[in-house]
């Protein structure tokens, strides 16, 4: 039998993880993005860690203060106020099938150097569609639907360098500042996804970033393992199980030109919960998420 | 209380008590944002509150038990648990809390977050059973259950509060209500 102090023990390492973790994702030094925008410049308190939250559970207000230093928001069928002029797109599945000669343009405009990122889910679904035709290796049939849209979000708290206004009137806390995700740079997408006869969820998201390495979803995990690439960029690629036999595949590609891609896919219909199994493995494989993220027809 | 100070000052301690509830910091860092999201929608009636800390605390509980939760996490630790004979270097308590934080993890949810309330905030079973919605019995019957699933002796409750958490701990079970995190 165990005593309690053991127990004690357990909370206390616990503890340290979550301050280690803390620590780990402190705010970067005030100053060091200097360039960005406004909101990015208020010193954020947490991790970068990108995440989709049900739509029916937050709206504007979870944008604003998510405590997160990037968050993603999804519009469920545009049931919420948030992000109205994307609830078109998300009001009910919509099959999307790759349509032929779209890949080209999107290659040519990656060639031409236009590092910009979608800020509509409507143009997210475009480039992966053109994407999802140009990538070798995935099913030329593949198709996808689109159930949930959002747009990604900046978003900071207030540190100890809350932008003070001139006169030396009060610090503004930084969430005032993107009350409602006012600040988008960059959109995600959910879905399910169908390649060679497999179909299982997915979701996908590209947002501009400061990060300059990719992240797993769970760093303690070993099931997932961050690398450099030849150009510099770097790849978090991951597994993680869910309940009722689920799997969810992870991919995190951080690009040298400050565009982050993250993409997770699934045998079941929602990646990150308790949902359906609607196939034994999810519809693409590791290597096909690492090529589909690399693509250059990425913007 | 403004929101801004709250989450500057309390928001630390909210994902300390995430991790210990749910056993990850990524997991845990999630459930406190997402509840802080929603605290802030509502902190016109939670920022007056005579205890806004204990409601945040307890919408963090109520997330962790929601349906929306429920990725599972399996313990890779307890997978690589040691094999070779202890050695008393230090390495047997390192273990034997390893394998306690394994065994936390296997505990279904309201078994771990009854016995979290406890043992690491201090609640009383009342408070449990408020925090959690049901009754004392149930609290008391969770709580021995996840005793024995962790090995411990409910005849010997902890004598005195954790080292490093006395200031945030309650320790006797029936104590009265001591707020948890008093930075």
């Amino acid at each position: 039998m165990t005593d309690f102090d053991t127990l004690t023990d357990a909370f206390a390492e616990l503890e340290r993880r979550a301050d280690a973790f803390s620590a780990q994702h402190a705010p970067a030094p005030a100053g060091a993005r200097s360039g960005e925008i406004t909101t990015i410049d208020v010193v954020p308190v947490t991790a970068r860690r990108r995440r989709i939250a049900p739509a029916f559970a937050t709206a504007a207000g979870v944008l604003g203060v998510g405590a997160l230093a990037i968050g993603i928001t999804v519009a469920r069928g545009g049931s919420t106020a948030h992000d109205t002029a994307q609830s078109a797109a998300g009001s009910g599945p919509a099959v999307q099938t790759q349509p032929a000669g779209t890949s080209s343009s999107a290659v040519t405009t990656a060639a031409t150097g236009r590092h910009t990122v979608p800020s509509t889910a409507a143009q997210l679904e475009d480039e992966f569609r053109a994407v999802l035709a140009a990538t070798p290796g995935i099913d030329p049939g593949t198709t996808f639907t689109v159930t949930d849209t959002g747009h990604a979000v900046q978003m900071t708290l207030p540190g100890p360098s809350s932008t003070a206004p001139a006169g030396g009137g009060p610090s503004v806390p930084a969430q005032s500042l993107v009350p409602n995700g006012s600040q988008q740079d960059g959109a995600a997408i959910v879905g399910t996804l169908t390649s060679a006869g497999v179909t299982g969820g997915y979701d996908l998201q590209i947002l501009r970033t400061t990060a300059k390495t990719a992240q797993c979803d769970d760093p303690d995990r070993s099931r997932c393992s961050v690398s450099t690439l030849a150009d510099g960029g770097s790849l978090a690629i991951g597994r993680e199980p869910l309940q009722g036999g689920g799997v969810t595949y992870e991919a995190d590609l951080v690009r040298t030109d400050g565009v982050e891609l993250l993409m997770h896919v699934s045998n079941a219909r929602d990646p990150k919960g308790d949902s359906t199994v609607l196939a034994p493995n999810p519809p693409l494989t590791t290597a096909q998420l690492t090529s589909l993220l690399t693509s250059p027809g990425w913007a | 209380m403004e929101f801004a100070d709250y989450v500057a000052t309390r928001r630390g301690a909210l994902l300390r008590f995430a991790t210990v509830l749910c056993g990850q910091t990524w997991l845990a860092e999630d459930l406190v944002s997402d509840v802080l999201g929603r605290a802030f929608e509502r902190w016109e009636r939670i920022g007056v509150m005579t205890e806004p800390h204990a409601y945040v605390r307890r919408m963090v509980v109520n997330e962790y038990l929601s349906w929306r939760r429920r990725l599972a996490r399996t313990a890779p630790r307890a997978d690589l648990a040691p094999t070779m004979p202890p050695v008393d270097d230090g390495a047997q308590a390192q273990a034997e809390r390893d394998a306690m934080i394994a065994r936390l993890a296997r505990l279904p949810r309201r078994q771990r977050a009854a016995v979290v309330l406890r043992y690491y905030a201090g609640l009383s079973d009342s408070e449990i059973a408020a925090e959690l919605d049901c009754r004392e019995s149930t609290v008391r019957s969770q709580i021995a259950r996840a005793l024995a699933t962790l090995r411990l002796d409910s005849a010997a409750p902890p004598a005195r509060p954790a080292p490093g958490h006395a200031s945030r701990h309650a320790s006797p079970p029936a104590s009265p209500h001591v707020s948890l995190e008093t930075r």
